[in-house]
């Protein structure tokens, strides 16, 4: 079968009655919490998954994929208007077009994300749809030793994220693989860092870390503050129309983004946030005039935003064909797949085929719905941020506490959430970043299991982990990339990464 | 970060504000607690790794990164530290609990309007009169949404 064959069977199922209607929903729920600042989705499709127990497994994935590239396009609006990033992703997108918005140009600034974000999702759409095919029968080569490079390597590009610190990012890394081996050893059954806790003997569950540690402690952190709201600008279908040579000026540097992110959204760890800041720093270096950038330059908002859509199509690759996760949210989704008992790995795309090009064919309508949303009804998403945060956030920790609690009907997850709440506060207060944690505690149980195996196999050599050419190659990447920060953070000058200074330009954002 | 702007004085443990030491001290102590427990277990031998190999590891590596946030340059000097304020924190959590303690004698209804007057009421700029028709407009929607139209098993009331 070639790939439009299966596309046209995927077709079939993603235009089915449901999974259109779950797909409109995933799509919708991702742009409105993608526009609201402080509610990502990783906290959404948290909330939201006990509720896809009821769902069959197909319309279930539709509608958190949807969550989730939805979001990324919600996310620049905010980041533009306000200068408030709803992600991290949104963070480079704040950089020029913040400055665009104070210009008076908000609206072509948004009209040209949503094209870019389109444009890169569609790209990252065919990328996926190419690769996924050729690495899941790369994959079936994989044993234990690249299975641990690869996480190794994940880990590593995961903590090279924070880019204030190194150290602090392999803190964040190490204390994510710590919380990540709570529970009962799978080889010798004892238990480790159970505290006593009977419930604790089966692990930390994803959900209560994720919606603790991103969503609690961010509104424990910003309950009670003043927030900056409202945008008093009008944006009707004139103010839509991108400015003279807005489009010329964004067709190459949407592709390069695209291009950026798709390769990077399929590395585990990288993810659509650092290849934002790469895209961003390409154009930059590339630009015939690079001042441009930081005032308001097209290309440094159109960029970005196809960089982070097109990686957060492409991050679906190693996800479903290896079953490595690439990103915290890839996790939960991975999660949501096996509570379906559909187990990710190479042999998804056989003995699943319907449900995988469904996926794929869903997200080139949810793209489509997304541009519908995104175009004509921007301005129905700009009243959103008039609302109040004191009227949101209790009404999202009574969403969270729900949907916490109605997983295993447990109290004790909801205390859990508060913990790790707490804990996300004062990772905040001390400066680190808590993505890089979750990547390692959702990697932590594999990384192990795959590290003792290939001992066992082996037994006993470390040679084994660079024998093959597979997994001998990761690790040396992994320690290049190591060298190459350890490097330029010792020569720092080489290294300028952009930095948005978020503080002091809210005071202008709300005049 | 501007490393220009660093002083060169600061990237040695001189110029440690309380906070790195607050820090350090908690990442050396998840450290040497993780290689404790891990001594507590069996390590193992390089054929056959033992269920402590792992913890001892990442404890010894936490707490090298200790060592290193010691020495290192604090970022800490150059970028704006975030405020501490309890109200969040104290307020939030007082919610979640109150939801631990009523959501099974009580049912959804009343525990929703409690844990979001609760959290509300961490926002002194909020109006007594908004709290309460705050907390009437989600409790209503909360058991509307999950109770009728999504069918999960929660007792709306007590009753």
């Amino acid at each position: 079968m070639t790939i439009f064959d299966n596309l046209l069977m995927g077709f079939g199922v993603a235009l089915s009655w449901e999974a259109l209607v779950y797909c409109f929903i995933g799509v919708t729920l991702g742009t409105f919490i993608g526009v609201l600042p402080g509610l990502g989705p990783m906290v959404t499709i948290g909330m939201l998954l006990p509720i896809t127990y009821y769902l069959d497994p197909t319309s279930a994935i539709i509608m958190l994929a949807g969550i989730y590239y939805g979001s990324q396009y919600g996310n620049s609006t905010a980041s533009i208007l306000l200068n408030l990033p709803g992600t991290s992703a949104g963070a480079v997108t704040c950089l020029d077009g913040h400055p665009l918005a104070l210009q008076g140009r908000a609206g072509s600034a948004l009209f040209m994300t949503t094209i870019a974000s389109f444009f890169g999702s569609c790209f990252g759409i065919i990328v996926l749809a190419s690769l996924a095919p050729l690495l899941a029968s790369f994959a079936l080569q994989f044993g234990p030793t690249e299975y641990f490079a690869l996480m190794l390597l994940g880990l590593i590009a995961a903590a090279i994220l924070v880019r204030d610190s190194l150290v602090r990012g392999l803190v964040s890394v190490l204390l994510g693989l710590l919380l990540g081996l709570v529970g009962t050893d799978i080889y010798s059954g004892s238990p480790r860092f159970t505290f006593g806790f009977l419930k604790l003997s089966d692990g930390i569950g994803l959900v209560p870390i994720a919606t603790g540690v991103f969503g609690v402690a961010l509104i424990m952190a910003n309950a009670g503050r003043h927030v900056v709201n409202g945008s008093t600008e009008k944006l009707g279908w004139r103010s839509m129309m991108p400015g003279p040579g807005d489009v010329r000026r964004s067709i190459l540097p949407m592709f390069r983004g695209a291009s950026i992110g798709s390769i990077l959204g399929m590395l585990p760890g990288a993810g659509p946030t650092i290849s934002t800041f790469i895209a961003y720093a390409t154009e930059k270096k590339i630009a015939r005039d690079p001042s441009r950038f930081g005032r308001g330059a097209i290309e440094g908002v159109a960029a970005p935003e196809a960089s982070n859509n097109a990686a957060s199509q492409t991050g679906f690759v190693p996800t479903l064909t290896l079953g490595v996760p690439g990103d915290p949210v890839m996790a939960v989704m991975l999660g949501a797949l096996m509570i379906h008992g559909v187990p990710p790995g190479p042999m998804l795309l056989v003995d699943h085929a319907p449900l995988f090009w469904g996926l794929v064919a869903s997200f080139f309508i949810g793209n489509l719905l997304l541009l519908i949303l995104n175009i004509p009804l921007i301005g129905l998403w700009v009243q959103l941020l008039k609302v109040p945060y004191g009227l949101l956030y209790p009404m999202i920790i009574s969403f969270v506490c729900i949907g916490v609690y109605s997983i295993n009907n447990s109290v004790f997850d909801v205390g859990l959430v508060m913990a790790f709440g707490l804990f996300g506060y004062m990772m905040l207060l001390l400066s680190i970043e808590p993505a890089p944690m979750l990547l390692g505690f959702i990697l932590a149980p594999m990384i192990e299991e795959n590290f003792r195996r290939s001992l066992i196999l082996s037994r006993g050599d470390f040679m084994t982990f660079v024998e093959t050419p597979i997994s001998g190659g990761l690790i040396a990447l992994s320690a290049l990339l190591l060298g190459w920060i350890i490097v330029s953070d010792l020569y720092p000058k080489k290294m300028q990464v952009p930095k948005e200074d978020a503080s002091e330009e809210n005071s202008g954002g709300q005049n | 970060m501007n490393f220009s702007d660093v002083d060169e004085k600061t990237r040695f443990y001189k110029g440690l504000s309380a906070r790195d030491w607050i820090t350090i001290s908690l990442v050396a102590g998840c450290g040497v607690y993780s290689m404790w427990e891990g001594l507590s277990l069996d390590l193992g031998s390089v054929r056959r790794i033992g269920a402590g190999a792992f913890p001892f590891a990442i404890g010894a590596l936490l707490s090298t990164m200790a060592i290193f946030l010691g020495i290192g340059r604090s970022p800490e000097s150059t970028v704006d530290q975030p405020k501490i304020s309890l109200r969040g924190p104290v307020h939030i959590s007082a919610a979640m609990i109150a939801f631990m303690i009523l959501i099974n004698p009580l049912g959804l209804a009343p525990t929703i309007a409690i844990v979001t007057i609760l959290s509300a009421s961490a926002d002194r700029s909020l109006k007594l009169r908004s709290v309460l028709l705050l907390a009437l407009f989600a409790s209503s929607l909360c058991t509307v949404v999950f109770v009728f139209l999504l069918g999960l098993p929660l007792q709306p009331f007590w009753w």
